[in-house]
């Protein structure tokens, strides 16, 4: 029976499977003694890429991972002439934005690829399957969730994404912000979405009461 | 069965995130592509494209998971690069440079600003560093369809997004194309007698892409 051994990454894939070849390289390799600018470049994004990634509840293997990728492309594009300290210490803002965002890019189209070849058999990962609790409590809340998906399914696209995104917890203002519309607008379309829903549902039959 | 109650929102948002995670992940062939995620991030492509992938995107856990994930890198990656700058700038400094190069600096300028001086008609527009300059209309102007915008090619760049907005930021008009002008002719978009802002930003494979500033036209009736 196969058994898990390597460590499974929060965006859906292994660690070392997914990794380029040089990412196994051992830390403290010619490269890294090259360059202490770039590692101040790199500690900068880093840090805040490891703060802003607990807020999503990514893992730090994840976040390893894209910072060693973005060293080997940085260090790759800037270091090799012999000024490459100094290089990377000027390199423009938008170059590291540019390299970082690249890299998360193809992390996650390797991953996919990956994926679809993967193939686990059931019987070799019993998981975190939830413990049985109340079957007949599981069955009305299956039946329930389905009524929401087919009520907002029901409703106008234009104000779909926004009640998606709403009830996956992300805020007015992100809505706003990732759309381009006004805080007035995103109030409005939300507002007027979750009424939508609200109105299909209760016509499925589900009683909507107020809250006390 | 009783019929079930919905109570409040928060409950709505349980059930709907229950839903996704419960989505079965096996077959991705119907995912948006990661590009298509990152460009939902950074406001990429027109509204309608926009809106549908995050239809997508906001139903389905793996791409939901990824949006978070690149929304993660954007942000550690905007935060962290101007303190890159930041770094740069304070080694440069501390090195000194060399009085003459600061001499030749400011005869440099002076050349070059001497004739600008002289110069009839308005200072063209321009952004930060590296951004791109707006040739026309310029900002204030009075235009009828059909109208040509138009701005300086920029180093590296091989295609440019357009977007007109309405003075609240939606878009009224967009355009992808590797030329450096877009000629507007469909009023089927545009209102005469409305107010509208341009811009212009690169394409680029998952960068920061530089843009224009926003210059604002007013469409007057033909």
């Amino acid at each position: 029976m196969m058994r898990r051994f390597i460590e499974e990454s929060d965006l859906g894939g292994s660690i070392a499977a997914s990794a380029s070849p040089t990412y196994l390289l051992p830390m403290n390799t010619e490269q890294d003694q090259l360059s202490p600018a770039l590692e101040n470049v790199l500690g900068n994004f880093s840090g805040v890429l490891r703060h802003v990634s607990s807020r999503f509840r990514f893992s730090g293997s994840d976040v390893d991972e894209l910072v060693q990728e973005v060293r080997i492309r940085l260090w790759r594009a800037h270091a090799r002439d012999g000024e490459g300290s100094e290089k990377i210490a000027a390199i423009p803002a938008s170059y590291l934005h540019r390299t970082a965002l690249s890299a998360a890019i193809d992390l996650l189209r390797r991953r996919r690829a990956r994926r679809a070849d993967q193939m686990v058999p059931l019987e070799d990962d019993p998981g975190d399957l939830p413990e049985p609790r109340n079957p007949e409590g599981d069955f009305e809340e299956a039946a329930l969730t389905e009524q929401v998906e087919r009520a907002i399914e029901s409703i106008p696209a234009s104000r779909r994404p926004v009640v998606r995104m709403h009830l996956m917890g992300h805020s007015r203002d992100e809505i706003a912000r990732v759309l381009g519309w006004t805080d007035s607008k995103t109030r409005n379309l939300l507002y007027r979405g979750l009424a939508d829903v609200r109105e299909r549902l209760v016509a499925q039959g589900v009683r909507w009461t107020s809250p006390t | 069965m009783d019929q079930p109650d919905l109570n409040e929102t928060s409950r709505l948002q349980q059930l709907y995130e229950r839903r996704v995670a419960a989505r079965d992940t096996g077959n991705r062939a119907g995912c948006q592509p990661v590009e298509a995620i990152l460009a939902v991030i950074q406001r990429e492509g027109s509204e309608d494209e926009r809106l549908a992938a995050l239809d997508h995107v906001m139903a389905c856990p793996d791409c939901h998971r990824e949006y978070e994930w690149l929304t993660a890198v954007e942000e550690a990656a905007t935060t962290a690069a101007p303190r890159a700058r930041d770094v740069a700038a304070r080694r440069w400094w501390q090195r000194g440079a060399p009085l003459a190069l600061a001499a030749s600096v400011l005869l440099a300028v002076g050349v070059l600003l001497i004739p600008k001086l002289n110069r009839r008609g308005p200072e063209p527009v321009r952004g930060p560093e590296s951004d791109i300059v707006p040739v026309g209309p310029t900002t204030g102007a009075q235009v009828k369809l059909p109208f040509t915008l138009a701005w300086h090619p920029l180093n590296g760049a091989t295609r440019y997004v357009l977007e007109i907005q309405t003075s609240d930021g939606t878009v009224a008009f967009a355009d992808t194309t590797g030329d450096t002008t877009v000629t507007v002719g469909d009023a089927s978009h545009l209102a005469a007698g409305s107010d509208y802002r341009w811009w212009v930003r690169e394409v680029t494979d998952g960068a920061a892409p530089r843009s224009s500033p926003f210059t604002n036209l007013r469409l007057t009736p033909p």
